[in-house]
């Protein structure tokens, strides 16, 4: 342990006017951050975008100067001859960036959450958790490159060929399947395996170079994780995974809805104004109805899979696609299911009539418990822990929430577009609406710095783009909250016979 | 006497170039040994190997005991190294740089080594002469008393002065240490060697005590009345042989004994003198080098 103490003593003390820098920067992004959380302002988001990236860059260059320190490519480093071990040199590195960097942004962060009015000890974990993805994410793989690397003219080169190594195998790999980039069914598994498998060769390079420091042997398993997570990812078992989460119901009776394709012409894709449809499809948007579903639960449509074939035995499938839509208990709810097709499989099949099995992959999910408060203050305080105020750059009900995007829940409440009266009015006069929030982003700001996720309500019953003044949730105004959570995972399958895929068929606009 | 470095066939190449071939040497303990041998003869390549700077492609080598790929963390309390290229944190100055390795060690002492190499401790490393790097490099070596000094090409470039102040620090601690020092060139190291390799090519052509080489080699002069072509079997321990008119010069490499005398008066009967001249240690390794290259060039032309 001393010698790791006397190791970081001595990186702290050769890199101390950066570590001056840094904290400089740590403060005024903290500062910025709290300003654009609270009030939407264009030049404080765009200092705020530069200080995030400085402080992203000043975490790269603080763990490539301090894996510098003893380079551990080459053979005339004063260390190599000297007693050093090298367990106690690595952790030293490890201890620099923990104190000098991680520290510091969690205290940051700390910071901007009791500057954001939310609480920070009740999101310590949530923090804690997304320090760690951050780390993994942001840190490690330029430690990995640092210890492979002499110097950082060297690590920015091996950086930039890194990168243009990444664009060949993405290219290369979308030559080879598109199911890269389509397959993208929501599964607890695929991201936590790949991210596992990311952080456990970057390490395991780390470990072997500082042990051996077989600089080729560790540079070719940096080179070859890349090719690995590509492989893994277009080997994703993405049928069984969408059986597994989403089994199939057979019955009728146990749907939570019924979902019918609409063939009513008025909810075609129009043509385009000279009467002719698109010259360069790349996707159908199929018209349906959605009905039945229970007046205490919705349906929430999270991937879609398409097969489609024709009588000339042309015969194409969609790997499983994200889409995020929301079914409401209403009758007849009308709405457009958006499939990516293969460009050149849509021009050959031109308006062959073709039949197409649609296969949905959805969660219900069921209301809670509602609750229901008086807002009180400017700031209006969710049961979630976030907090909303009116945000007068962008017209809207502005909400702030510690970390992660709440669940989804549904709001209701009568908002008005003026100030709100001196004193607090018993029976708020504006129009009663509804909003839905959160339930998007499971990963909260993982890859973001500042701790505090935000967004925009819009009430139903608000229009938009009218240039009418901001949203107000007025103190006194009675508001509702009912928070909705996943009961089950299911999947539905139409098959639709002689459809013309061309009236469907959406894409870029050819001028000819 | 038990050595403290010892080698068994060890073999280094850089991709298809042999730095080092099959290279067996035995450094007895408390001994200088010079590694000499001219510029890319492997010198620096060995001593890396025994530092586990660089891994061997074949053979082994144990130094102090310890095999030289396991050599690591504190084993390096018991071995020094200087080199003239080694890079330095260049940002230390002198104090702060002999302060940060103190801890280190378990004795470490560099208050007598600053006063008698006249080092500025607070001047930075980065702004020191190519004479005051060594300096302090071999202080921070000779601080903590290592039982072992490996040392590539030290007096490498340096004015007369400073590679006296060098050698003197050196000979101070040569009776409680091993040194190993590598050269290109003989005269550096021709006053205080014990023992001497001679390197060429990634091979040892040859390793021994100074005394004994000394005394192994002779210059020969043989002159004969009528002139004659040399012999058709030339012994292996003459080097350079050439036949001038009624004289025959070459080095012999065994005449260590007084048989050498009463061989050659056999070989040449009619000889009217035969002289056996001692050589001094730069005309004994430019015999075994210009030898080796004439044996490289006709190798090369067959």
């Amino acid at each position: 342990m001393n010698q790791v103490l006397h190791i970081f003593k001595k990186d702290a003390r050769h890199l101390w006017p950066q570590l001056l820098a840094s904290l400089g920067f740590f403060i005024a992004f903290g500062w910025v951050s709290v300003k654009n959380a609270l009030q939407t302002n264009g030049l404080t988001m765009f200092i705020g975008t530069i200080l995030s990236l400085l402080v992203y860059m000043n975490g790269w260059i603080l763990t490539v100067q301090a894996v510098h320190d003893e380079s551990l490519v080459g053979e005339n480093q004063f260390w190599l001859s000297r007693p050093y071990r090298w367990p106690n040199l690595l952790i030293a590195k490890v201890l620099f960036i923990a104190v000098f960097f991680c520290l510091p942004l969690l205290l940051t962060q700390v910071a901007i959450l009791a500057g954001c009015g939310l609480n920070p000890l009740a999101s310590l974990p949530a923090l804690l958790l997304n320090m760690a993805r951050l780390t993994t994410v942001m840190l490690i793989p330029v430690f990995a490159l640092s210890v492979v690397t002499s110097s950082f003219p060297r690590f920015t080169l091996t950086v930039l060929a890194a990168l243009l190594y990444l664009g060949l195998l993405i290219w290369g790999s979308s030559l080879l399947s598109s199911r890269l980039y389509l397959n993208v069914l929501p599964d607890p598994y695929s991201m936590p395996l790949i991210l596992t498998i990311f952080v456990i060769v970057c390490l395991t390079a780390i470990t072997l170079q500082y042990a051996t420091r077989s600089t080729m042997r560790t540079r070719l398993t940096l080179v070859v994780l890349p090719v690995c997570i590509v492989a893994l990812m277009l080997a994703r078992p993405t049928a069984a995974l969408a059986r597994h989460l989403y089994p199939d119901i057979a019955q009728a009776s146990q749907l939570p809805g019924s979902m019918v394709f609409d063939s009513d012409p008025s909810r075609q894709v129009p043509d385009l104004s000279n009467g002719r449809r698109r010259a360069a499809p790349n996707g159908i948007a199929l018209p349906f109805n959605f009905s039945g579903v229970a007046a205490d639960s919705i349906v929430r449509a999270q991937g879609v899979q398409v097969e489609i074939s024709a009588a000339n035995g042309l015969h194409w499938s969609s790997g499983w696609q994200q889409v995020f839509q929301i079914i409401l208990p209403r009758e007849k709810m009308p709405s457009n299911i958006y499939i990516l097709v293969d460009p050149d499989f849509l021009r050959r099949l031109g308006s062959t009539p073709a039949t197409v099995t649609v296969s949905l992959a959805n969660a219900q999910l069921a209301a809670g418990q509602r609750s229901e408060a008086i807002a009180a203050g400017d700031d209006y305080r969710l049961p979630n822990g976030g907090v909303c105020a009116a945000d007068t750059f962008t017209s809207a009900l502005r909400c702030r929430y510690p970390v992660y995007t709440p669940q989804l829940a549904y709001m209701t409440g009568r908002w008005t577009s003026g100030p709100c009266p001196e004193t607090p009015s018993a029976t708020p006069t504006g129009p009663e609406g509804g909003v839905w929030l959160g339930g998007g982003n499971s990963y909260g700001v993982a890859f973001a710095l500042s701790p505090v996720e935000t967004g925009q309500l819009q009430f139903s019953n608000r229009p938009y783009g009218k240039g009418i003044g901001p949203s107000f949730i007025c103190p006194g105004t009675p508001v509702s909250y009912t928070p909705y959570t996943v009961v089950r995972q299911f999947r539905t399958t139409q098959t639709i016979s002689n459809l013309d895929l061309t009236r469907y068929s959406t894409g870029t606009v050819q001028m000819h | 006497m038990t050595p403290v470095i010892q080698t068994h066939n060890l073999s280094r190449t850089y991709g298809r170039t042999n730095a080092l071939r099959g290279l067996n040497l035995a450094i007895p303990q408390n001994s200088i040994y010079a590694l000499v041998g001219p510029n890319g003869a492997g010198k620096t390549t060995i001593i890396k190997l025994l530092m586990n700077i660089l891994k061997p492609t074949e053979g082994n080598a144990d130094v102090l005991g310890i095999p030289s790929t396991q050599l690591a963390g504190d084993a390096f309390t018991r071995i020094g190294y200087v080199s003239e290229n080694q890079e330095m944190p260049d940002w230390m100055t002198i104090q702060v740089f002999l302060d940060y390795l103190r801890p280190f060690y378990p004795q470490w002492d560099h208050t007598a080594l600053v006063r008698q190499f006249n080092l500025p401790l607070d001047r930075k490393l980065r702004h020191l002469s190519r004479g005051m790097r060594m300096k302090v490099a071999l202080a921070s070596v000779l601080a903590f008393r290592p039982e072992i000094i490996l040392l590539d090409e030290p007096f490498s470039g340096l004015d007369p002065l400073v590679r006296d102040e060098l050698i003197e620090g050196l000979l101070d601690r040569a009776s409680e240490t091993t040194i190993l020092i590598s050269s290109h060139d003989l005269a550096e190291i021709e006053s205080f060697a014990t023992h001497v390799g001679y390197l060429q090519q990634g091979q040892l052509l040859f390793s021994d005590e100074m005394s004994t080489l000394s005394d192994r080699f002779r210059e020969v002069e043989i002159t004969l009345p009528h002139p004659q072509p040399l012999p058709a079997a030339i012994p292996a321990t003459w080097l350079q042989p050439q036949a001038v008119g009624t004289v025959i010069r070459f080095t012999h490499t065994e005449a260590a004994n007084g048989a050498a005398s009463a061989e050659l008066a056999q070989i040449f009967p009619t000889a009217r003198n035969i002289t056996l001249t001692p050589m001094s240690l730069r005309s004994i390794f430019l015999a075994i080098a210009r030898t080796e290259a004439h044996a490289i060039q006709k190798g090369r032309e067959a």
